[in-house]
């Protein structure tokens, strides 16, 4: 057992948990986050259906009958088959009347009717009263189960205390939940997440109870089925024992069910009042079944298993709880009390509420209308519906004290089910028969609602004990006929199928024969019209029509706010109004017509129904002084001047409508005809997901290629798609704008073929802003479409054409105004786009070229072609040659509509043409200077600058020759003016860059001022100079072809390799002239070696002669002094004679290349200097060898002896040149390249300028004994080993140096 | 077929086919056939009861795709 205590607390902690769902879900709606609006919390709020009737109650039921419980939840799976005609109906009248309750809903379609909704609050007030007592007799009995200890047998209804704290608990979680404030709405989105929370551990925690009793105290259904079969309670599921009443009772807790699961007032407050949406009922169509089919399939396992188990049958309305507590599970046994408590606080708080709200709109405010000093609770209206709760509870707690105890859960039930039942025919006649009225609604009810108290309530308070037993058994005053259960003498039925037959046949009947005996009010005919027509047109508002504006509105809204103060406190009073003026436009306003007033009238009624009721909030805006005698008046005149403008009477008018009702179907079917006719498509279909249509013309038919009207409708639209991403596109779109218009889409015929279609079409909405219908039309356009993309696409082509190609491309005006471009003009020329269009095309030519394009341009207009070459400036100032063409674009109309023209950039071409000629020039210059010119070295140079100057129009050119520290200028041309072998200074030349770069070198600027000691710069004002190196045979700079001019310019590559062709020309030339000179020397040398040597030979035989007959005469005579000093003389100048002829075979003698040999020059010097210090020279003058570590290993293809003989004069002549005592160097400097250099340098007198280039030739001397052979043979012996010799004189003196090259190996 | 099968549970006609087809079902004179012992009373009703919220599943997804067929106006006619 657990401690009351305990079970208090946990059930007060799961209400709490549940109010803090709700305060959560109204917390998230207030921020516009509606959880509620859900259809799965539609669906399980509808489970409030399954009280703890349903909970305990089936059980006991199926203990007792059978199968026959199952027959409560199987009516409600019928009715909810034909939910989404009925239900979806009544939703939408609810929502247009801002209906909060079943009364009010009746009311509201009985001319808003007082006493029906009055009536009707009394018939579900009785009528629930039982079931809130079922509810508190369930909660009592399972607390008093789970806190009794398990050995002590419990006394029901023993805990009063227990009962009275239930009752005050629901009360409080009623009003906390439900009625916190005055809603006009009565909506209450945190109640209905709460209950749906509710409802699902009722589900879970019956389940829970089902699955342990089948699986854990039996092995399943077919265990539990065995094991009865076998045992003596069989009977009770025997069809026999059920007799033949079975199934008549069966069909009565059928139909009940059916129009319970409606009608009750609680399954109409969430089914109806609580609905957000519609669209919620399809999906609770199959959940809320499928609910009921779990929380019953273990109800016949627990009765089978209780009373399988020893438990009493008489306790079978808690075996759900029962079972598992006394097996011991306390854990399930208390969630079990949790489902069960659920089940009945979902229902006590829903049925409270709304039985609050009814019983203050419909009784309490009526009487407070009659009742004047009563008034003042019509301030207090919240707190007079707390009151009705708990009145309302301990009510149903007093009747489960007092009469509950001798009935069965079930049983109490099924007396308010036939309570409710009673309400059928009066909403369903509502909402499906026209001529159903007030008067017939309201006997119709009076006589359901007093049957179903004489057959059933009495008998239940006989039951009791309240009345006596006699009135059943022999009728009221001993009269068999009104026996309750047996009236007007029908036996052979339970008391329920009895009373639901003849509540129903005094109900219906009285209903119908009221409805057919007296006529409809008009306005209860309005109402029934629109109550019939919900669903097809729903309620069109009414446009406020204008009129005289004399009512003046501040009154009037001071007349309605002291109306609204009576029910709201004044804030919410003054909030409802503005929000009324708001929704008419009225709030600006201060004067207002009669109309707009009733309109103003009208909103007021509908928030004060959402609060008090139609009926009540009718006939408080009816009895309000608002509408003055002179308004009502001015109304009746409103109508009389509408009758006079048209000039009719009442009939007449009556007439009138006629005729135009008639007229309209004329209309619409001349309608139908044309579009029938036309040859667009007229369709209209739904605004589904997948679409279907459900009105099409035939062109729409034969655009689609189906053969029928009717085929095609059965078409689903997205198959008419090629693409059905188009669809969803074209639905997003339609459904975000309402319409579209000239939408291009890509369809599809029924055989597959490609169309294009042209739509346009709007969206026609319900009033909830839901989407009704598409309208639409649809051209074919397939053939346009085509011939527009063959357009576009051949319109992209020339774009990209345009765009793409290199030329210049402008389209003119015919005035040679530029309207386009295309960007190869724009990256050209590099003017932007904004400068050129809007510019004349000319602005960009050449004068020349735009005299030329003037001249040519009425041509062009006439013979619409031309073609000329033309220059164009470019923005940064250059030029650009162009071949233009220009066409003229024409049409019939108009003539000339604009000037195509291109320009193909011909620039390069012109100058590659232009440097052709140049180079023509050029060649020819060479051509001629080559065949032409003969002559001297210094003729072909004149040549030379002279074509150059001409060929490069340029002031000076010059040849120049570099000769040791000086420029011997060979010739140059100034001015045209020749100048001819002259000598400057290398030092001051521009050439001397030249000489160290080697390469041709260009100097800029104001020459005689960078070279100011240059005398030939001086004379002039040049600005430019270039120098090309001048190179003989072997690389070496021996000069340069310069070039010089006044103007600051840059020579072109092209200008530079046509002056190196003249200066290649020029060495070529240099070279032959040297080459020529140095033959010349060399054959008058070989002719003077034989010469000499012929006359050597000749001489040297009598020589020899002489000088044997002088040596013997020596010998003879040698001692006579008279004779001596003429023997000597002889003896001496014989010897001179010897040498001078040696010397002169010498000079003849060629050196043969078989005597050349490799070998080391080192070597060969030192050798030389030993040589040298053998002679008689050695004792004057030293000899300082001078030989670096790198020559060590220097070789040279050498005559070794003659090598020696060469170093060996060459000594000789420097020491007799040099005074006595001084040194003389030989030196082997290191190498160039492949050439070794040995250098004789002594500290003589030096040689003349004038004489330096004639040391070399034969027989030149100074000196007087010399015979000037020496050198010359020192030169031939040097050329013949392939090197040469020069001689210059030291710088600073004295001295001079003999420098010897020789090839190195 | 399948639209066809659409179309046909969406109808109102069809939801009273049903209820008619329940009401039957549930009732007697075929109750009385099954009721020859509770086990199979028992297994007949929540089978058939199965079968309606099945049915009643699929209309409500008809429902969904041919919701204007409950219009009045959505009727097969030409315009």
């Amino acid at each position: 057992m657990f401690n009351p205590l305990t079970v208090i607390t946990v059930s007060c902690l799961y209400i709490g948990f549940l109010f803090l769902i709700a305060l959560w879900v109204e917390k998230k709606a207030s921020k516009g986050i509606n959880i509620g609006n859900h259809p799965l919390i539609y669906s399980l709020s509808l489970a409030v259906y399954c009280t703890s009737w349903t909970f305990y109650g089936s059980v006991g039921k199926a203990a007792t009958s059978g199968m026959l419980f199952l027959a409560i939840y199987l009516g409600p799976t019928l009715a909810i088959i034909l939910w989404w005609t009925m239900i979806r109906k009544i939703i939408r009248v609810k929502n247009t009347y801002r209906i909060t309750s079943i009364a009010d809903f009746i009311s509201a379609r009985y001319n808003k009717s007082q006493g029906i909704a009055a009536l009707a609050t009394i018939i579900a007030l009785a009528g629930i009263v039982p079931y809130v007592a079922l509810q508190l007799k369930a909660i009592i009995s399972t607390f008093e189960i789970i806190t009794t200890p398990l050995s002590t047998k419990i006394v029901p209804g023993s805990s009063l205390y227990v009962g009275l704290l239930i009752v005050a608990l629901m009360t409080i979680f009623t009003i906390m939940f439900g009625v916190r404030r005055l809603d006009p709405t009565e909506r209450h989105q945190g109640m209905v997440v709460a209950l749906a929370a509710e409802c699902l551990v009722k589900l879970v925690a019956f389940l829970a109870s089902g699955i342990f009793v089948t699986y854990f105290l039996f092995n399943g259904f077919d265990d539990i089925f065995q094991r009865l079969s076998a045992s003596p309670f069989n009977k009770v599921f025997e069809p026999e024992a059920t007799g033949n009443s079975f199934y008549l009772t069966w069909t009565t807790y059928l139909v009940l069910a059916m129009f319970a699961i409606m009608f009750l007032p609680r399954q109409f407050h969430v089914a109806i009042v609580e609905n957000f949406d519609e669209k919620h009922i399809k999906t609770a169509m199959w959940i809320f079944p499928l609910y009921m089919l779990l929380i019953n399939i273990f109800v016949l396992p627990i009765a089978k298993g209780g009373l399988l188990l020893g438990y009493s049958i008489h306790e079978a309305d808690t075996f759900v709880l029962g079972i598992p507590f006394y097996s011991g599970q306390q854990f399930l046994s208390l969630l079990v009390f949790i489902g069960g408590l659920s089940a009945a606080t979902g229902m006590i708080m829903i049925s409270s509420m709304t039985m609050a709200t009814m019983m203050t709109n419909h009784l309490l405010l009526p009487v407070i209308e009659h009742v004047g000093w009563l008034g003042f609770l019509r301030r207090y209206l919240l707190e007079c519906r707390w009151a009705a709760v708990a009145v309302y509870i301990l009510t149903g707690y007093l009747f489960e004290h007092t009469v509950g105890e001798s009935f069965m859960l079930v049983n109490l039930g099924m007396i308010s089910f036939a309570a409710v039942l009673q309400f059928a025919p009066v909403i369903l006649g509502g909402i499906f028969w026209k001529q159903g009225n007030r008067v017939g609604a309201f006997l119709g009810l009076s006589a359901g609602f007093m049957i179903w108290f004489y057959t059933l309530v009495i008998p239940a308070l006989v039951k009791a004990g309240w009345i006596t037993e006699s009135l059943i058994r022999n009728g009221p005053w001993g009269i068999n006929l009104l026996k309750p259960e047996q009236l007007f003498g029908l036996t052979g039925l339970d008391p329920l199928s009895h009373a639901l037959f003849w509540t129903m046949l005094f109900n219906i009947g009285l209903y119908v024969i009221g409805s057919l005996y007296f006529e409809q009010s008009k306005e209860e005919q309005s109402l029934t019209e629109e109550f019939m027509n919900i669903l097809a047109t729903g309620i069109i508002p009414t446009p406020i029509v204008s009129g005289e504006t004399f009512i003046n509105l501040s009154d009037k809204k001071a007349a309605i706010l002291k109306l609204l103060h009576q029910y709201f406190p004044h804030t919410k009073s003054q909030e409802i109004l503005e929000q009324c003026l708001i929704t008419l436009r009225l709030s600006e306003k201060e004067q207002i017509s009669i109309v707009e007033l009733i309109e103003l009238l009208k909103e007021i009624e509908k928030f004060l129904t959402g609060s008090i009721g139609a009926a009540a909030a009718h006939h408080t805006i009816r009895n309000s002084d608002i509408f003055t005698p002179v308004e009502e008046g001015e109304l009746s005149k409103v109508y009389a001047e509408i009758l006079a403008d048209l000039k009719l009477s009442p009939s007449e008018l009556k007439e009138k409508i006629d005729y135009y009702k008639e007229r309209e179907q004329l209309l619409e079917k001349k309608y139908q005809t044309l579009v029938e006719n036309v040859n667009i498509g007229v369709y209209r279909k739904t605004g589904s997901p997948h679409g279907s249509f459900f009105q099409a013309n035939p062109a729409i038919v034969r655009m689609f290629g189906y053969d029928s009207v009717e085929e095609f409708l059965k078409v689903q639209t997205y198959s008419l798609y090629q693409d059905p991403q188009d669809r969803i596109k074209f639905m997003e779109k339609i459904k975000k704008q309402g319409y579209v218009k000239d939408e291009l889409l890509k369809l599809c015929k029924k055989n597959g073929t490609p169309i294009w279609g042209s739509i346009t079409a709007k969206v026609q909405y319900d009033e909830y802003g839901e989407i009704k219908w598409i309208d639409g039309v649809i051209e074919d356009i397939t053939e346009r479409k085509l011939a527009e993309d063959a357009l576009f696409e051949s319109e992209e082509r020339l774009r990209s054409f345009f765009n793409s190609m290199t030329d210049f491309m402008y389209v003119l005006t015919n005035n040679g105004i530029i309207v386009q471009v295309n960007p190869a003009v724009i990256r050209r020329l590099g003017y932007s786009e904004d400068e050129l269009i809007g510019s004349s095309i000319a602005e960009f030519f050449t004068p020349a070229s735009k005299e030329i394009f003037s001249g040519q341009f009425p041509i062009l207009l006439n013979q619409k072609f031309i073609r000329h070459e033309t220059d164009l400036i470019c923005k940064n100032g250059s030029i650009i040659n162009t071949d233009c063409t220009a066409s003229a674009v024409c049409n019939d109309r108009e003539g000339i509509m604009n000037i195509v023209v291109i320009q193909k950039d011909i620039t390069k071409r012109k100058r590659a043409e232009e440097s052709l000629v140049q180079s023509l020039e050029v060649l020819q210059s060479v051509y001629n200077i080559a065949t032409t010119i003969r002559g001297s070295y210094e003729a072909v140079c004149e040549h030379v600058v002279f074509n150059l100057a001409n060929l490069l129009k340029i002031a000076y050119v010059s040849v120049e020759h570099f000769e040791e520290d000086q420029i011997r200028i060979i010739a140059r041309i100034t001015d045209g003016d020749f100048t001819h072998n002259e000598v400057t200074p290398l030092e001051y030349s521009p050439c001397t860059r030249m000489c160290e770069k080697n390469e041709p070198c260009q100097t800029k600027g104001s020459l005689h001022q960078l070279y100011p000691k240059n005398k030939l710069l001086s004379q002039y004002d040049f600005k430019t100079h270039l120098g090309i190196p001048i190179r003989n045979i072997s690389g070496k700079v021996v000069g340069a072809l310069s070039a010089m001019d006044y103007k600051d310019r840059t020579f072109s590559e092209d200008e530079i390799r046509l002056i190196e062709i003249f200066a290649r020309y020029i060495a070529y030339e240099f070279e032959r002239n040297v080459m020529e000179t140095q033959l010349r020397q060399l054959d008058r040398i070989k002719l003077l070696g034989q010469m000499a040597a012929g006359v050597a030979h000749e001489v040297r035989n009598p020589l020899n002669a002489i000088l044997a007959i002088t040596e013997a005469l020596f010998q003879d005579i040698g001692d006579n002094p008279e004779y001596k000093p003429y023997l000597d003389h002889i003896r001496t100048q014989v010897d001179r004679l010897s040498r001078l002829m040696g010397d002169l075979l010498d000079l003849g003698k060629p050196i043969q290349p078989s005597n050349l040999h490799k070998d080391s020059l080192s070597s060969i010097c030192a050798s030389t200097v030993d040589l040298w210090k053998q002679t008689s020279l050695s004792q004057t003058h030293k000899v300082k060898l001078v030989l670096p570590a790198e020559v060590d290993n220097l070789l040279v293809m050498a005559d070794r002896a003659r090598l020696q003989q060469v170093f060996l004069n060459l000594l000789e002549n420097s020491a007799q040149h040099s005074p006595d005592g001084s040194e003389i160097h030989f030196v082997v400097s290191r190498p160039k390249g492949k050439t070794a250099r040995i250098c004789v340098v002594d500290e003589g007198n030096g040689i003349p300028p004038e004489n330096l280039q004639k040391v070399f030739e034969p027989f030149f001397t100074t000196r007087k004994r010399g015979n000037g052979l020496g050198l010359s043979i020192v030169k031939n012996a040097i050329q013949a080993h392939g090197g040469d010799i020069i001689i210059r004189n030291n710088a600073p003196p004295p001295g001079c140096t003999v420098e010897i090259s020789l090839p190195i190996f | 077929m399948k639209k066809k099968l659409i179309n046909l549970l969406a109808k109102t006609g069809f939801s009273v086919l049903l209820f008619c087809l329940g009401l039957l079902l549930f009732n007697w004179p075929l109750t009385s056939v099954v009721n020859t012992n509770i086990e199979l009373f028992f297994t007949f009703l929540f089978l058939v009861w199965s079968f309606i919220i099945l049915i009643l599943f699929f209309i409500s997804k008809s429902l969904d795709t041919a919701a204007s067929q409950n219009n009045p106006d959505t009727k097969n006619t030409n315009v």
